[in-house]
Protein backbone atom coordinates (compact mmCIF):
# COMPACT_ATOMS: atom_id res chain seq x y z
CA UNK A 1 0.00 0.00 0.00
CA UNK A 2 1.71 3.38 -0.62
CA UNK A 3 1.25 6.12 1.76
CA UNK A 4 -1.40 8.05 -0.72
CA UNK A 5 -3.82 4.92 -0.49
CA UNK A 6 -2.60 4.78 3.38
CA UNK A 7 -4.03 8.53 3.81
CA UNK A 8 -6.78 7.83 1.62
CA UNK A 9 -7.93 5.18 3.52
CA UNK A 10 -7.61 7.13 6.82
CA UNK A 11 -9.48 9.97 5.18
CA UNK A 12 -6.19 12.50 5.78
CA UNK A 13 -5.67 15.33 3.16
CA UNK A 14 -2.67 14.87 0.80
CA UNK A 15 0.37 16.16 1.75
CA UNK A 16 1.20 20.15 0.81
CA UNK A 17 4.53 21.41 -1.33
CA UNK A 18 6.54 22.14 2.34
CA UNK A 19 5.23 18.31 3.61
CA UNK A 20 6.29 16.93 0.46
CA UNK A 21 9.52 18.49 0.82
CA UNK A 22 10.36 17.32 4.53
CA UNK A 23 8.87 14.31 3.93
CA UNK A 24 11.82 13.64 0.95
CA UNK A 25 14.10 14.57 3.17
CA UNK A 26 13.26 12.10 5.91
CA UNK A 27 12.78 9.73 3.53
CA UNK A 28 17.02 9.98 2.25
CA UNK A 29 18.02 10.60 5.76
CA UNK A 30 16.32 7.40 7.43
CA UNK A 31 16.38 5.41 4.61
CA UNK A 32 12.35 4.63 4.59
CA UNK A 33 9.95 4.76 1.55
CA UNK A 34 6.72 5.47 3.78
CA UNK A 35 6.62 8.73 5.76
CA UNK A 36 3.95 10.23 6.48
CA UNK A 37 1.96 13.92 7.92
CA UNK A 38 1.86 12.68 11.46
CA UNK A 39 4.99 11.25 11.77
CA UNK A 40 8.04 12.48 14.67
CA UNK A 41 11.36 13.30 13.39
CA UNK A 42 12.77 11.42 16.53
CA UNK A 43 10.38 8.75 16.63
CA UNK A 44 12.22 8.17 13.18
CA UNK A 45 15.11 7.91 14.66
CA UNK A 46 16.66 11.15 14.78
CA UNK A 47 19.26 13.19 17.08
CA UNK A 48 21.17 15.78 17.11
CA UNK A 49 23.24 14.83 13.95
CA UNK A 50 20.61 14.44 12.22
CA UNK A 51 18.57 17.47 13.03
CA UNK A 52 21.93 19.22 11.78
CA UNK A 53 21.61 17.49 8.29
CA UNK A 54 17.51 18.03 8.15
CA UNK A 55 18.08 22.08 9.36
CA UNK A 56 20.70 21.97 6.33
CA UNK A 57 18.60 20.23 3.86
CA UNK A 58 15.51 22.90 4.62
CA UNK A 59 17.95 25.76 4.65
CA UNK A 60 19.12 24.74 0.75
CA UNK A 61 15.76 24.65 0.12
CA UNK A 62 13.60 27.32 1.80
CA UNK A 63 16.50 29.43 2.87
CA UNK A 64 18.40 30.39 6.33
CA UNK A 65 16.74 29.92 9.56
CA UNK A 66 13.38 29.01 8.27
CA UNK A 67 13.56 26.11 11.30
CA UNK A 68 15.00 26.88 14.56
CA UNK A 69 16.29 23.80 16.75
CA UNK A 70 14.43 24.94 19.46
CA UNK A 71 10.89 24.97 17.16
CA UNK A 72 12.30 21.12 15.89
CA UNK A 73 12.83 19.60 19.43
CA UNK A 74 9.63 21.07 20.98
CA UNK A 75 7.26 19.32 18.04
CA UNK A 76 9.17 17.03 15.68
CA UNK A 77 5.64 15.91 14.12
CA UNK A 78 6.04 16.56 10.13
CA UNK A 79 2.81 18.72 9.85
CA UNK A 80 3.87 20.99 12.99
CA UNK A 81 7.32 21.38 11.38
CA UNK A 82 5.72 22.57 7.83
CA UNK A 83 3.01 25.36 9.75
CA UNK A 84 6.50 26.90 10.57
CA UNK A 85 8.50 26.93 8.21
CA UNK A 86 5.09 27.68 5.80
CA UNK A 87 4.84 30.58 8.84
CA UNK A 88 7.89 31.59 8.60
CA UNK A 89 8.59 31.84 4.76
CA UNK A 90 5.35 33.40 4.21
CA UNK B 1 8.38 2.02 9.73
CA UNK B 2 5.23 4.06 9.70
CA UNK B 3 3.26 6.15 12.26
CA UNK B 4 -0.12 3.90 12.20
CA UNK B 5 1.34 1.70 15.41
CA UNK B 6 1.54 5.07 17.73
CA UNK B 7 -0.11 8.05 18.03
CA UNK B 8 1.73 11.02 18.25
CA UNK B 9 -0.01 12.13 21.16
CA UNK B 10 1.73 9.17 22.78
CA UNK B 11 5.05 9.54 21.05
CA UNK B 12 5.58 13.05 22.04
CA UNK B 13 8.17 13.26 24.67
CA UNK B 14 7.84 16.85 26.62
CA UNK B 15 7.77 16.45 30.04
CA UNK B 16 7.84 12.33 29.69
CA UNK B 17 10.99 10.93 31.36
CA UNK B 18 10.42 7.33 29.94
CA UNK B 19 10.26 6.79 26.07
CA UNK B 20 9.20 3.11 24.87
CA UNK B 21 10.29 1.26 22.25
CA UNK B 22 8.86 -2.18 22.11
CA UNK B 23 5.72 -0.97 20.45
CA UNK B 24 2.74 -3.25 20.30
CA UNK B 25 5.32 -6.07 21.34
CA UNK B 26 4.87 -8.46 24.16
CA UNK B 27 7.30 -7.56 27.26
CA UNK B 28 8.46 -10.04 30.03
CA UNK B 29 11.29 -7.86 30.95
CA UNK B 30 12.14 -4.06 30.75
CA UNK B 31 15.27 -3.23 30.35
CA UNK B 32 15.83 0.51 31.31
CA UNK B 33 18.20 2.14 29.76
CA UNK B 34 20.25 4.91 30.86
CA UNK B 35 22.23 7.48 28.62
CA UNK B 36 25.78 8.99 29.23
CA UNK B 37 26.14 13.09 29.86
CA UNK B 38 24.94 14.98 26.56
CA UNK B 39 23.55 11.72 25.09
CA UNK B 40 19.45 10.88 24.97
CA UNK B 41 17.61 8.12 24.99
CA UNK B 42 17.50 8.00 21.05
CA UNK B 43 20.54 5.73 21.73
CA UNK B 44 18.66 3.22 22.54
CA UNK B 45 15.88 3.17 19.80
CA UNK B 46 17.97 0.65 17.55
CA UNK B 47 18.41 -1.75 20.43
CA UNK B 48 14.72 -2.64 20.44
CA UNK B 49 15.37 -4.67 17.18
CA UNK B 50 18.63 -6.36 18.32
CA UNK B 51 17.52 -7.24 22.09
CA UNK B 52 16.07 -11.26 22.06
CA UNK B 53 12.09 -11.14 22.14
CA UNK B 54 10.24 -10.84 25.46
CA UNK B 55 12.41 -8.07 26.09
CA UNK B 56 11.04 -4.20 26.01
CA UNK B 57 13.73 -1.36 25.80
CA UNK B 58 12.82 1.62 27.78
CA UNK B 59 15.29 4.60 27.83
CA UNK B 60 14.66 7.23 30.46
CA UNK B 61 15.51 11.15 30.63
CA UNK B 62 15.63 13.37 32.87
CA UNK B 63 13.91 17.07 32.77
CA UNK B 64 15.20 19.49 30.43
CA UNK B 65 16.81 16.48 28.04
CA UNK B 66 16.36 16.44 24.27
CA UNK B 67 12.23 17.00 23.56
CA UNK B 68 12.41 18.20 27.40
CA UNK B 69 14.97 21.02 26.58
CA UNK B 70 12.44 24.29 27.84
CA UNK B 71 12.11 22.25 31.26
CA UNK B 72 14.92 23.44 33.86
CA UNK B 73 17.91 21.08 33.50
CA UNK B 74 18.24 19.08 36.78
CA UNK B 75 21.88 19.21 37.80
CA UNK B 76 21.66 18.05 41.50
CA UNK B 77 21.76 14.32 42.72
CA UNK B 78 18.23 14.98 45.10
CA UNK B 79 16.70 16.16 42.82
CA UNK B 80 17.74 13.96 39.48
CA UNK B 81 16.74 11.28 41.90
CA UNK B 82 13.33 12.40 43.40
CA UNK B 83 12.31 12.43 39.57
CA UNK B 84 13.55 9.25 38.35
CA UNK B 85 12.50 7.04 41.52
CA UNK B 86 8.77 8.49 40.58
CA UNK B 87 8.89 7.91 36.88
CA UNK B 88 10.53 3.86 37.67
CA UNK B 89 8.84 2.87 40.62
CA UNK B 90 5.49 2.40 38.83
CA UNK B 91 7.91 0.23 36.22
CA UNK B 92 9.70 -1.51 38.88
CA UNK B 93 6.38 -2.80 39.99
CA UNK B 94 4.71 -4.30 36.40
CA UNK B 95 7.21 -7.04 36.88
CA UNK B 96 10.89 -7.84 36.12
CA UNK B 97 13.03 -5.42 34.92
CA UNK B 98 16.55 -4.60 34.49
CA UNK B 99 18.60 -1.46 34.40
CA UNK B 100 21.47 -0.35 31.93
CA UNK B 101 23.60 2.59 32.33
CA UNK B 102 26.28 4.39 30.59
CA UNK B 103 28.77 6.72 32.25
CA UNK B 104 26.47 8.89 34.23
CA UNK B 105 23.55 6.64 33.39
CA UNK B 106 25.47 3.69 34.76
CA UNK B 107 26.00 6.08 38.31
CA UNK B 108 22.31 6.91 37.86
CA UNK B 109 21.13 4.00 37.55
CA UNK B 110 23.15 2.43 40.47
CA UNK B 111 21.67 5.14 42.92
CA UNK B 112 17.92 4.25 41.64
CA UNK B 113 18.89 0.55 42.47
CA UNK B 114 19.77 2.20 45.90
CA UNK B 115 16.77 4.10 46.24
CA UNK B 116 13.97 1.58 45.25
CA UNK B 117 15.61 -1.11 47.30
CA UNK B 118 15.26 1.42 50.05
CA UNK B 119 11.60 2.22 49.77
CA UNK B 120 10.82 -2.11 49.36
CA UNK B 121 10.40 -1.97 45.73
CA UNK B 122 11.72 -4.96 43.70
CA UNK B 123 14.91 -5.41 42.53
CA UNK B 124 16.05 -5.55 39.10
CA UNK B 125 16.96 -8.79 37.32
CA UNK B 126 20.50 -7.22 37.24
CA UNK B 127 22.11 -3.98 36.91
CA UNK B 128 24.60 -3.42 33.96
CA UNK B 129 27.29 -0.45 34.64
CA UNK B 130 28.64 0.44 31.43
CA UNK B 131 31.70 2.79 30.82
CA UNK B 132 32.04 3.75 34.69
CA UNK B 133 33.95 4.17 37.45
CA UNK B 134 33.32 1.63 40.52
CA UNK B 135 31.98 3.65 43.61
CA UNK B 136 34.98 5.11 45.41
CA UNK B 137 37.61 4.86 42.54
CA UNK B 138 39.50 8.68 42.13
CA UNK B 139 38.37 10.04 38.74
CA UNK B 140 41.24 10.08 36.27
CA UNK B 141 40.49 13.36 34.34
CA UNK B 142 39.61 17.16 35.70
CA UNK B 143 35.79 18.09 36.24
CA UNK B 144 34.54 19.52 32.58
CA UNK B 145 31.14 20.91 33.91
CA UNK B 146 33.15 24.00 34.82
CA UNK B 147 35.33 24.82 31.86
CA UNK B 148 34.81 27.35 30.06
CA UNK B 149 33.30 27.06 26.56
CA UNK B 150 36.82 27.02 23.85
CA UNK B 151 38.30 24.14 26.71
CA UNK B 152 35.07 22.44 27.33
CA UNK B 153 35.09 21.82 23.48
CA UNK B 154 38.51 21.29 22.74
CA UNK B 155 37.69 18.38 25.72
CA UNK B 156 34.48 17.00 23.93
CA UNK B 157 36.39 16.94 20.69
CA UNK B 158 38.90 15.09 22.59
CA UNK B 159 36.66 12.43 23.39
CA UNK B 160 34.92 12.24 20.30
CA UNK B 161 31.89 11.55 22.07
CA UNK B 162 29.81 14.90 20.15
CA UNK B 163 29.96 14.47 16.40
CA UNK B 164 32.34 17.38 14.99
CA UNK B 165 29.10 18.59 12.97
CA UNK B 166 27.51 19.08 16.49
CA UNK B 167 30.16 20.86 17.94
CA UNK B 168 30.53 23.28 15.00
CA UNK B 169 26.82 24.35 14.94
CA UNK B 170 26.38 27.61 17.17
CA UNK B 171 22.96 27.24 17.35
CA UNK B 172 22.16 23.56 18.18
CA UNK B 173 25.18 24.24 20.42
CA UNK B 174 23.23 26.99 22.10
CA UNK B 175 20.86 24.80 22.92
CA UNK B 176 22.52 21.11 24.33
CA UNK B 177 25.51 23.46 25.94
CA UNK B 178 23.33 23.84 29.30
CA UNK B 179 21.74 20.49 29.26
CA UNK B 180 24.98 19.01 28.72
CA UNK B 181 26.84 20.80 31.40
CA UNK B 182 23.95 19.94 33.64
CA UNK B 183 24.94 16.11 32.78
CA UNK B 184 28.39 16.55 33.53
CA UNK B 185 28.11 18.24 36.65
CA UNK B 186 25.96 15.30 37.64
CA UNK B 187 28.25 12.99 37.00
CA UNK B 188 31.27 14.71 38.49
CA UNK B 189 29.61 15.30 41.39
CA UNK B 190 28.45 12.06 42.02
CA UNK B 191 29.10 10.71 45.74
CA UNK B 192 28.07 6.91 45.45
CA UNK B 193 26.03 5.71 48.07
CA UNK B 194 27.86 2.80 50.28
CA UNK B 195 26.89 -0.62 50.87
CA UNK B 196 26.17 -4.03 49.01
CA UNK B 197 22.95 -4.30 46.46
CA UNK B 198 21.18 -7.72 45.78
CA UNK B 199 20.96 -7.61 42.11
CA UNK B 200 23.96 -9.06 39.82
CA UNK B 201 26.02 -6.61 38.20
CA UNK B 202 27.57 -6.98 34.53
CA UNK B 203 30.36 -4.06 34.34
CA UNK B 204 31.37 -3.55 30.74
CA UNK B 205 34.38 -1.52 29.68
CA UNK B 206 36.47 -0.12 26.43
CA UNK B 207 39.06 -1.43 26.32
CA UNK B 208 41.27 1.83 25.09
CA UNK B 209 38.86 3.78 27.29
CA UNK B 210 41.26 6.14 29.09
CA UNK B 211 38.22 7.80 31.24
CA UNK B 212 36.83 4.57 33.00
CA UNK B 213 39.34 2.28 32.47
CA UNK B 214 39.08 -1.87 33.21
CA UNK B 215 41.01 -1.93 35.92
CA UNK B 216 38.55 1.16 37.88
CA UNK B 217 35.59 -0.96 36.96
CA UNK B 218 37.08 -4.19 38.62
CA UNK B 219 35.77 -3.12 42.17
CA UNK B 220 31.97 -2.92 40.82
CA UNK B 221 32.31 -6.58 42.19
CA UNK B 222 32.12 -5.58 45.68
CA UNK B 223 28.69 -3.40 45.36
CA UNK B 224 26.92 -6.77 44.51
CA UNK B 225 26.01 -9.67 47.09
CA UNK B 226 24.94 -11.45 43.98
CA UNK B 227 26.72 -12.32 40.79
CA UNK B 228 29.65 -10.32 38.87
CA UNK B 229 30.95 -10.52 35.84
CA UNK B 230 33.31 -7.88 33.26
CA UNK B 231 33.39 -7.84 29.67
CA UNK B 232 35.29 -5.67 27.17
CA UNK B 233 35.08 -4.18 24.37
CA UNK B 234 37.57 -3.56 21.55
CA UNK B 235 36.66 0.49 21.67
CA UNK B 236 36.99 3.87 23.77
CA UNK B 237 34.82 5.40 26.06
CA UNK B 238 32.19 5.04 23.86
CA UNK B 239 31.94 1.82 22.56
CA UNK B 240 28.36 1.00 23.42
CA UNK B 241 28.08 3.05 19.94
CA UNK B 242 30.95 1.66 18.25
CA UNK B 243 30.05 -1.60 19.13
CA UNK B 244 26.63 -1.42 19.57
CA UNK B 245 25.74 -5.09 18.21
CA UNK B 246 28.25 -6.77 20.39
CA UNK B 247 27.33 -4.75 23.76
CA UNK B 248 23.28 -5.64 22.68
CA UNK B 249 24.17 -9.35 22.10
CA UNK B 250 26.18 -9.74 25.77
CA UNK B 251 23.14 -7.64 27.68
CA UNK B 252 20.54 -9.56 25.50
CA UNK B 253 22.28 -12.84 26.59
CA UNK B 254 23.08 -11.60 30.31
CA UNK B 255 19.29 -10.91 30.64
CA UNK B 256 18.32 -14.37 29.22
CA UNK B 257 20.42 -16.43 31.59
CA UNK B 258 19.37 -14.01 34.39
CA UNK B 259 15.89 -15.21 33.13
CA UNK B 260 16.30 -19.01 33.30
CA UNK B 261 18.70 -19.71 36.48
Amino acid sequence: MSPTDDQTALGAPTMTATEEAIAEIWRGLFGITEVGVGDDFFELGGNSLTAIKFLARLEERFGLDVLLPETLYDDARLSRLARSIDEATA
Amino acid sequence: MTSAAVTPETTRATGDRIARFAGDAAVDVQLLCFPYAGGGTQVFRAWQARVPPGIGVIGVRLPGREQGFREPAIDTWPDALAVLVAAVAPEAERGPYAFFGHSLGARLAYELTHRLAAAGHRPPETLVVSACRAPGVAPRWPPMNSMDGPTLTARLRQMKGVPDEVLTNRQLMAMLEPVLRADLRLAETWAASPGCLTAPILALCGERDDIDPYEDMLDWQRHTTGAFAIRSFPAGHFFLREQEEAVVAVIGAHLEACRTS
